[in-house]
């Protein structure tokens, strides 16, 4: 069995106190998210989101991973989209193999 | 002689408080667009005041109504209430009667540039900042069948 180590995203929420949620968008390579891609909201006061643990159906992949975070407010409206990339390494390296005993 | 006095006093009661004509419906738009706007309309006759309000808009749909503000003169500053959009609504009145309210997203009493054209005013939700992106001292073991916390 392999391990992969979770990473944790942090943000600074919205000033805004009529802010409820913020919602994180990912996606693989360099591309800014759009409204389409994964997501998961999390709610206020928390501003963290573990991965890929707290996200369903993460993919994981080897590279970059670019991050775009949202805040909404009580009426439902969002807010512009606070962006960054990153590279992540989901994938645990192949197994050594061949284990000998010498001697 | 009362009954003289009576007659002048139907004919004030009515020329004042039955004939007054309705204020008009008015014509609003904006201008000095930052992110306190002024928010102007037409004069309309025989209006003595004018009374504004904001009423916000849910992503829903629903209505949600501001309390107004009555106002003499025919422009007005308005504040940031919260974020979200807006639309201004405008009515003249007199002593006796209001107007019917303008909507500033309706073309009929908005105008943009002195075009006809609805609109409302948005104020954005400030976005989160700061994004950090960390080890987390937790991991998971990727077994054949899933995953697995530890």
């Amino acid at each position: 069995m392999s391990k992969i180590f979770n990473r944790k995203i942090m943000w600074d929420a919205s000033v805004d106190s009529d802010v409820v949620s913020h919602r994180v968008y990912i996606v693989q390579g360099n591309q800014a998210p759009t409204y389409d891609d994964l997501n998961v909201t999390v709610n206020m006061p928390k501003t963290e989101l573990t991965v890929p643990d707290e996200v369903p159906n993460f993919p994981l992949y080897d590279g970059d991973y670019t991050i775009g975070i949202v805040a909404v407010d009580d009426w439902g409206n969002e807010s512009d989209m606070e962006v960054a990339t990153h590279p992540f390494d989901f994938i645990a390296p192949s197994a050594p193999t061949n284990i000998r005993i010498v001697g | 002689m009362k009954i003289l006095n009576f007659l002048v006093f139907l004919f004030f009661f009515f020329v004042v408080f039955l004939c007054e004509p309705f204020a008009q419906s008015v014509y609003v738009y904006v201008f000095d667009s930052n992110s306190s706007p002024t928010v102007g309309w037409d004069i309309s006759t025989y209006a003595t005041y004018y009374e504004i309000r904001l009423v916000g808009i849910k992503k829903s749909g629903e209505f949600v109504n501001f309390p107004s503000e009555t106002i003499t003169v025919i422009e007005k500053k308005v504040y940031r209430p919260r974020s979200g959009d807006f639309k201004v609504q405008v009515r003249a009145c007199n002593s006796t009667q209001c107007s019917e309210w303008s909507n500033s997203n309706d073309s009929l009493y908005a105008t943009v540039n002195g075009s006809p054209m609805g609109w409302l005013l948005r104020w954005k939700v400030s976005k989160p900042s700061n994004i950090i992106i960390g080890l987390w001292n937790k991991f998971i073991i990727d077994f054949i069948g899933g995953i697995d916390n530890v």
